[in-house]
């Protein structure tokens, strides 16, 4: 840069931003094909309206449409979210206290995976109905099972050798979880939390379509019956913003929480 | 009859007529690496050696001095910052043509039989599959792993491994061995055998060697010379002859003058240590 | 604390046994009417006697479905993750929006596909390929990255060329990367097929499922989802199998599963 700032940080980090152009090629791309569909096919408009009128819709029909049905979304997502990961992390704990039940139960879960959410959807509206319960526990069945692997995972994989550190210390059992196997777990725990964050959305989406409501996951289904592709873009808009959202949240946790985690870690190794 | 079979393709110039050239001369070479981020590190400070043709040599030097980095530069993997690398008496920009170049790890691929491991190089090199196969057949059998050819490398001992990853090596058609530290991961006793078994197999050719390693006795008990390089930015401080009779066995390595000559390179490594402990 | 080698697999039948056994006994305990919960025998029975005119005809076409969208994902995400592995450019253009996309829920999408195109196979296609692709391309591209440096710098002594490089390291490394992406996406393949039968379609296990909830014939959805697991879990047992004969035949005797 002419005139340029110093410091070989700040310029690194332009060249490194710079170097990332065909990323935003490709993006400014496929908004400009979105844009333009329309108007250069000659398609018809319910194909792909153009992007700005998807946006002014989001926007104008926000506060009549969107905002309380996304509300309501957001209610069965959070809830699920929460419920879910408490289920999966609290099984976890149960399951590998035991390392004959959890070698007996695991490969179970794992059949249990196959079961699509879908399958699952309608019998939790057979069960509990047409209200918020149903789409609760959707999005929590889809959360549970891999924040269960992912904990499972990470609950065992403190080192030998610092287990054996802690024994021979007399550690107790809640010595052990707290110090040692639980911030082992943790980097293993926030990647089944990140993906139970977006099937947490899916799953809310999913029983809304088995089981109605005044969610988005129903605007959606209204709109391609109806072919009313805009409002349809638009819904998918705030679906995808809303798991944009969660996902950056808990990966902010992640880092608030593992630098803590990581730091401990290099002064450990640093005192050695 | 040479070992390898492949030595009638590799028509190397003998040179033993014209004593003048060295096989491999390093003038000035220094080499100074870009951090990117951080401050360039400079890795080897202007070096000057040379290894004659037959000749085996060895760097010994404390960790970081730069001793890989040198090997690097002869092995063409990139260029000195400054100086010249000459070989057979001129300056190459491709010295990969003249060597072989050997790691610390096997590198082995896991998918490959022993035997295709072995053909690997001469392979790549454009040596036919079914011939480069049969060279590498006949040099395992030769050399006490015939009964391994098709097995794959998980089946094996790190130092058969080790003594695969030398045989594929050792089929290139290449006038230099460059060998980093090639037995720096096996236990004491394996490696000592792996010594001797290099020992053995180099008799056969006496192929110019520039030998990596940390060990010192392994430099004495292998070389014709030992080269000491200084810690960080490396440079060439003692060069030790090894005036012992070849071929060697084990026993040298108890003698009195052999023990003498260890005190003097392992008191100049010390030195060097010691400056790079107390700069970090 | 050994374990035999029969006491896992052992134990694990002592609990499918006895949930198999709570829910029976439960249902009839309880005395809980079929449309709420139907019983293990009364699923069974559904299932056999559904089986041809009904399930197996439904599962032929999800199975379809699944399969063309798993070859597309495959063959697309093998691809294009080879093709990122190779060139910074492609991979800089595309792998930043590829990751990104496991932050958003893709099956939010399979109403679009039916407004594009239509009610037939292709929407079904795209919403497998679509949640198949991701770990494919991902292991893909990692594999093919896989090589170490040093057995980089042993090619670059050799003077290999790039084409000598891909096909006699980076291609047999990215195997096993392959299959693990593979068998991820297996999982997920009947369920995206499903995903899109839901929002639109005549045939499948989607709208047998839909009829069954309509006239509360429970019985016939836990039959469909018993079809739908056993479907998935051959898929991925299948794919095991392939994968561990390819691996011997690629690596020896032990494998090495990445």
């Amino acid at each position: 840069m002419p005139g340029g700032r110093p410091g070989r940080p700040a310029r690194a980090r332009l060249r490194r931003l710079i170097g990332y152009w065909p990323a935003l090629a490709v993006g400014a791309g496929a908004l400009l094909f979105w844009e333009l569909f329309g108007a250069v096919t000659g398609m018809p408009r319910y194909i792909l309206p153009p992007m700005h009128e998807v946006v002014v819709a989001a926007v104008v029909d926000a506060k009549s449409h969107y905002i309380p049905a996304g509300l309501v979304t957001l209610q069965e997502i959070v809830l699920g979210f929460f419920l879910g990961t408490a289920a999966g992390v609290g099984a976890a704990a149960v399951l590998t206290a035991s390392a004959r039940l959890e070698a007996a139960v695991m490969p179970l879960m794992a059949g249990l995976r196959a079961v699509p959410v879908l399958v699952v959807a309608p019998l939790f509206v057979i069960w509990f109905g047409f209200g918020l319960e149903p789409k609760v526990l959707v999005a929590g069945f889809v959360c549970f099972f891999p924040v269960l692997v992912s904990t499972v995972v990470g609950l065992k994989s403190a080192p030998e050798n610092e287990l054996a550190l802690f024994r021979s210390l007399m550690a107790s059992p809640g010595q052990v979880y707290l110090k040692l196997k639980i911030p082992y777990a943790m980097p293993h725990i926030f990647v089944g939390v990140k993906s139970a964050a977006v099937l947490s959305v899916i799953g809310a989406i999913v029983g809304e379509w088995v089981g109605g409501g005044n969610g988005i996951g129903v605007i959606l289904i209204r709109a391609t019956i109806a072919n009313a592709t805009t409002s349809l873009l638009a819904g998918v808009i705030y679906i995808a913003s809303a798991a944009v959202v969660l996902f950056l949240t808990i990966e902010g946790l992640e880092r608030v929480l593992l630098r803590w985690y990581y730091e401990s870690r290099a002064t450990r190794g640093d005192a050695s | 009859m040479s070992l390898i079979a492949t030595a009638e393709d590799v028509a190397v110039p003998r040179l033993a007529a014209e004593e003048s050239v060295h096989r491999i001369e390093l003038r000035a070479v220094a080499k100074v690496f870009d951090g990117g981020d951080t401050d360039p590190v400079q890795a080897v400070a202007p070096t000057d050696f040379t290894v004659a043709s037959g000749e085996f040599v060895s760097i010994v030097g404390p960790s970081g001095c730069g001793k890989s980095t040198v090997l690097n530069m002869v092995a063409g993997l990139f260029d000195p910052t400054a100086g010249e690398i000459r070989i057979n008496g001129t300056a190459v920009s491709d010295r990969r043509s003249f060597c072989a170049y050997m790691f610390q790890r096997d590198l082995l691929l896991p998918w490959r039989t022993i035997r295709d491991n072995v053909a690997l190089g001469i392979e790549i090199l454009g040596t036919p599959k079914g011939v480069a196969r049969s060279k590498a057949e006949v040099l395992l059998r030769r050399f006490g792993l015939g009964a391994f050819v098709d097995k794959r490398p998980a089946q094996l001992s790190g130092g058969m491994r080790q003594r695969a990853a030398l045989m594929r090596t050792l089929l290139c058609p290449r006038e230099i061995l460059l060998l980093d530290e090639p037995f720096g991961a096996l236990d004491a006793l394996t490696r000592a055998n792996m010594q001797e078994w290099l020992l053995e197999v180099w008799e056969q050719d006496h192929r110019t060697v520039l030998f990596i390693t940390h060990d010192v006795e392994e430099a004495l008990f292998l070389s014709d010379r030992v080269l000491v390089m200084s810690a960080r930015p490396g440079s060439i401080k003692l060069e030790v002859p090894v005036r012992v009779p070849r071929p060697r066995s084990r026993k040298v390595t108890t003698s009195e003058s052999f023990n003498k000559l260890k005190e003097k390179v392992l008191e100049s490594i010390h030195d060097e240590s010691v400056k790079a402990m107390s700069e970090t | 604390m050994k374990w035999s080698r029969l006491e896992q697999p052992l134990s694990t039948g002592a609990i499918v046994l006895l949930v198999i056994a709570a829910w029976e006994g439960g249902v009839a305990w309880l005395d809980i009417p079929p449309y709420l919960v139907p019983s293990l025998s009364e699923t069974v029975k559904t299932a056999i006697v559904e089986a041809d005119e009904v399930l197996i005809p439904a599962s032929l076409i999800t199975l379809n479905e699944a399969l063309w969208g798993l070859a597309a994902a495959t063959v697309v995400g093998v691809t294009l993750g080879m093709l990122a592995a190779e060139s910074k450019t492609l991979e800089r253009a595309f792998m930043p929006y590829i990751v990104a996309s496991q932050a958003v829920p893709m099956l939010a999408i399979a109403p679009l596909l039916i407004i594009w195109f239509g009610f037939g196979l292709a929407p079904k296609v795209i919403a497998t390929a679509l949640i198949c692709f991701f770990p494919i391309v991902i292991n893909t591209f990692a594999g093919m990255r896989s090589m170490e440096r040093d057995i980089g710098h042993l090619m670059t002594s050799l003077q290999a060329t790039r084409a000598q490089v891909i096909l006699k390291i980076q291609v047999p490394a990215a195997v096993p990367f392959i299959f693990a992406g593979f068998k991820n996406a297996v999982v997920f393949a009947v369920i995206g097929a499903l995903v899109a039968e839901w929002v639109g379609a005549t045939g499948g296990l989607g709208p047998v499922i839909i009829r069954a909830l309509g006239s509360f014939e429970t019985p016939l959805v836990f039959a469909a989802i018993l079809y739908i697991v056993a479907m998935s879990i051959s898929l991925f047992v299948m794919t095991t199998l392939v994968e561990r004969s390819v691996i011997r035949w690629l690596y020896g005797a032990t494998s090495q599963s990445a």
